[in-house]
């Protein structure tokens, strides 16, 4: 007899019988009845659930699948002005798992690590996550100042900041045009354990609130209790009135916004990062410093854990140099400068060799009017044919009727060690001259890939074609005159005599044929001169039309030229020829997958996500 | 004397898999037991893992030999950090396109003979079915019912409105 098979007949029996006798129970009875119901019901309910397959998981891999089931793709908040836009760490997920069933709930109560980051409103939730759940793990609050005043019932926060000694986490945001609420008492808590701290739109005096009265001082002093020993990241977006004067002997991540018109000193600044020689990634945004002020040249702040530093969303660089020539930094910290007002004729915009370009081996530099990008990478390793970026500029002129670079571009040799430079990649909206004296400062280079911007316009750019090729051809006697060139270029020593691999991108608005014709010619002849010098050219890649699709050249027109720069593929001494077409990308500028790539961003934002105003972001500008 | 680059793996219902040594070593299980046997042409047993679980573990392992992270590398389970970024691949999603049986047998496979990247993927595509799911459609994919009590429903009804809470 199979007793298992009974059961369904024997409930289907007091079914009958329940239906039967209903009426005249009486209600204490129904109730037990229904209560042994509800237990008869539960227990068939987990044995239905411990069959399902998930649940035949051992406990510590349902376990992994809820933590992955919680990673969203911005864990942190954003760092931004606007709380608003605020990336928010949302309960909901982890709420819905444990709403499934009760195997599931009682293994996510079961592990205080799921309940740690606490990012509601809700005084209830709040003390849940905070002295439940989580204990006795620690927690991460995220603390958005201005909903609290709207709710206005501060007491659940209040009662959970007395568990601080907990507080692992902790994310202060306002919104504008609110007061502070228990600002005071937040920073200054008893936070032993406090591993990360960011401080958004802290409100600033009303008198200095962003609207132009007059500068404030930024003072410096000491915030929690018990000091800020184990903290390994700290945001502070934008600086108030105050930057911490405690010792940072843990500190990893450091991001401060600089607020225009605010007296912050550099000795401040210099300060805070002295009191933090763990140091990893120090990022300035909108980084400025007081004209009036000279810094001190005898003050170095050692930071040899350094790996990446950057200045950005318009910062100055006059000042960001400033700041970096007193800081003593590896060569293999990544450095990324992202500035404006930019004054390329003036002298402290002129670099100095910096610890991440000393060792440079190749340079990309694009320039479009008013515009300046430059990456310099080294080898990944010695022998590496893999570069890895060291340093990237993006810099903006606002001086209208600047000389668009061309003065700083004339430094360049002062600021790169071009001597030992083989790769070099360039997009300069600059005469032949200026691109031809770089490259002369360059005798090393095996390697050369420019983009030539072809205008009606401006008829030197065109002519920066015919200088360039020109002055590659020549030798050293400058013998090779079968150049016709109005004006002729001056005698010049050899360009690049260990050049072995050339690409040429020509950009430019659709011309007549005769034109592309005219400029093949101009390639060829450079290409069979080197040959003819025992210089010769063994990878020539050419694009004769950039991006003609899109400035509306026709398709006849497109294939006529291609098929004419096929004939290049005969040059003297080329082994490897490559004709690229119009919409193709010959020269990769920003070294994407290996300049980018090595860029540890993902380590740069360990603790924060970056406003996009703040990420490095590479501009092409035949793509705008 | 047998290739000694290869050894023969015996599966729960007898099917023998003849594979490369160094593609079973991504499983720690199998590792430690061919290094205690030594050169030996002797089959290794997998009591617990029926043949078409091992076929599919065996593809994995195979498809992923080269990959830099081995068994020996760092542990993606204690790094919160690379468990962020880390995402399936598109083969390791088509390798996961399978019935849910055997897809949580290859999970408790991968589990029993430590296979922490295949472990890894399973949790990951599991985890994936589950993302911006309510409870009753999590239910209906796991075949789970609602065993709460009317107590504990009106416990989870509060904390609806704090998830609801934005």
């Amino acid at each position: 007899m199979d007793l298992t098979n009974d059961i369904p007949d024997l409930l289907g029996q007091l079914q009958l019988a329940l239906n039967a006798r209903q009426q005249d129970m009486s209600l204490s009875s129904l109730r037990i009845s229904l209560t042994r119901v509800y237990v008869l019901r539960a227990t068939l309910c987990a044995q239905i659930n411990s069959r399902s397959l998930i649940n035949e998981l051992p406990n510590e891999l349902i376990m992994e699948i809820f933590k992955h089931a919680l990673q969203e793709k911005e864990p942190c908040p954003t760092i931004a002005l606007d709380v608003r836009e605020t990336a928010r760490v949302h309960t909901r997920p982890l709420l819905r798992l444990t709403h499934v069933c009760r195997q599931w709930r009682s293994l996510a109560l079961a592990h205080p690590n799921l309940w740690q980051r606490i990012d509601c409103h809700h005084p209830e939730q709040l003390e849940e996550f905070a002295l439940r759940r989580s204990c006795p793990g620690p927690f991460s609050l995220f603390v958005n100042m201005s909903k609290y005043a709207e709710l206005g019932d501060q007491s659940a926060l209040r009662f959970v900041l007395f568990y601080s000694d907990r507080l692992r986490r902790l994310d202060i945001a306002f919104l504008r045009r609110h007061d502070a609420y228990l600002h005071d008492q937040l920073l200054h808590l008893s936070c032993p354990n406090l591993e990360c701290l960011t401080v958004t739109n802290y409100p600033p005096p009303a008198r200095l609130d962003g609207r132009g009265i007059s500068p404030f001082v930024v003072v410096r002093k000491s915030l929690f209790q018990e000091g800020l020993l184990r903290l390994r990241a700290l945001a502070i977006f934008p600086i108030p009135d105050w930057l911490p004067t405690n010792p940072l002997p843990a500190l990893t991540h450091l991001f401060l916004y600089f607020r225009w018109k605010c007296d912050l000193r550099t000795a401040h600044v210099l300060s805070l990062l002295a009191g933090s020689p763990s140091l990893e990634m120090v990022h300035l945004s909108q980084f400025d410093l007081p004209s009036d002020e000279r810094p001190n040249e005898r003050t170095h702040v050692h930071l040899p854990l350094l790996k990446h530093i950057l200045f950005s969303n318009r910062s100055f660089l006059s000042s960001s140099l400033a700041l970096l020539r007193q800081l003593i930094i590896p060569a293999s910290a990544r450095t990324y400068l992202g500035c404006h007002n930019v004054r390329s004729t003036t002298a402290s915009s002129i670099l100095p060799i910096l610890p991440s370009t000393a060792g440079a081996d190749h340079l990309a530099i694009v320039n479009n009017d008013d515009s300046l990008q430059l990456i310099a990478c080294t080898r990944s390793h010695v022998g590496s044919s893999q570069y890895e970026c060291a340093f990237w500029l993006s810099a903006e002129e606002t001086i209208i009727y600047e000389d668009n670079f061309a003065t700083w571009l004339t430094h360049l040799p002062e600021m790169f060690p071009l001597t030992t430079l083989t790769s070099l990649q360039l997009r300069l909206t600059q005469p032949g001259s200026t691109v031809s004296r770089i490259l002369r400062a360059c005798p090393s280079l095996a390697t050369l890939e420019i983009m030539f911007t072809l205008s009606y316009e401006l008829e030197e750019m065109e002519n920066a074609l015919v200088y360039v090729c020109h002055t590659l051809s020549l030798n050293k006697a400058n013998i090779y005159t079968s150049w016709d060139l109005d004006p002729y270029p001056p005698a010049e020593p050899q360009l690049c005599p260990v050049l072995r691999s050339l690409t040429i991108s020509l950009e430019c608005e659709v011309r007549p044929i005769a034109d592309y014709i005219r400029w093949l010619s101009v390639i060829s002849t450079m290409v069979h001169a080197r040959a003819r010098m025992g210089r010769p050219l063994r990878c020539l890649r050419v694009q004769p039309m950039h991006c003609a699709e899109r400035n509306g050249a026709a398709g006849d027109i497109i294939d006529a030229v291609q098929e004419a720069y096929t004939s290049l593929a005969e040059a003297d001494g080329v082994e490897e020829f490559v004709l690229h077409r119009s919409s193709e990308e010959p020269i990769d500028f920003s070294m994407q997958g290996q300049g980018q790539g090595a860029w540890d961003w993902g380590e740069v934002e360990r603790y924060w996500t970056i406003a996009e105003d703040d990420r490095p972001r590479f501009y092409y500008p035949w793509r705008a | 004397m047998g290739d000694s680059n290869r050894l023969t793996l015996v599966a729960s219902d007898g099917g023998k898999f003849v594979v490369d040594k160094e593609v079973v070593q991504m499983s720690v299980l199998l590792k430690n037991m061919i290094e205690d046997l030594g050169e030996t042409d002797e089959s290794i047993p997998i009591p617990n893992v029926t043949s078409p679980v091992l076929t599919k573990v065996i593809e994995f392992c195979e498809n992923h030999r080269t990959d830099a992270a081995r068994t020996d590398g760092p542990n993606v389970d204690g790094d919160d950090a690379r468990m962020r970024t880390a995402v399936v691949s598109d083969w390791d999603r088509q390798f996961f396109d399978v019935d849910q049986d055997l897809m949580f047998e290859i999970i408790v496979a991968a589990n029993y003979l430590d296979i922490k990247s295949l472990v890894d993927v399973g949790c990951k595509v599991v985890a994936d079915m589950i993302k911006g799911k309510s409870p009753q459609e999590i239910r209906d994919l796991f075949d789970i019912v609602n065993d709460f009590s009317p107590e504990e429903e009106a416990a989870l009804r509060k904390e609806n409105e704090w998830a609801n809470d934005r």
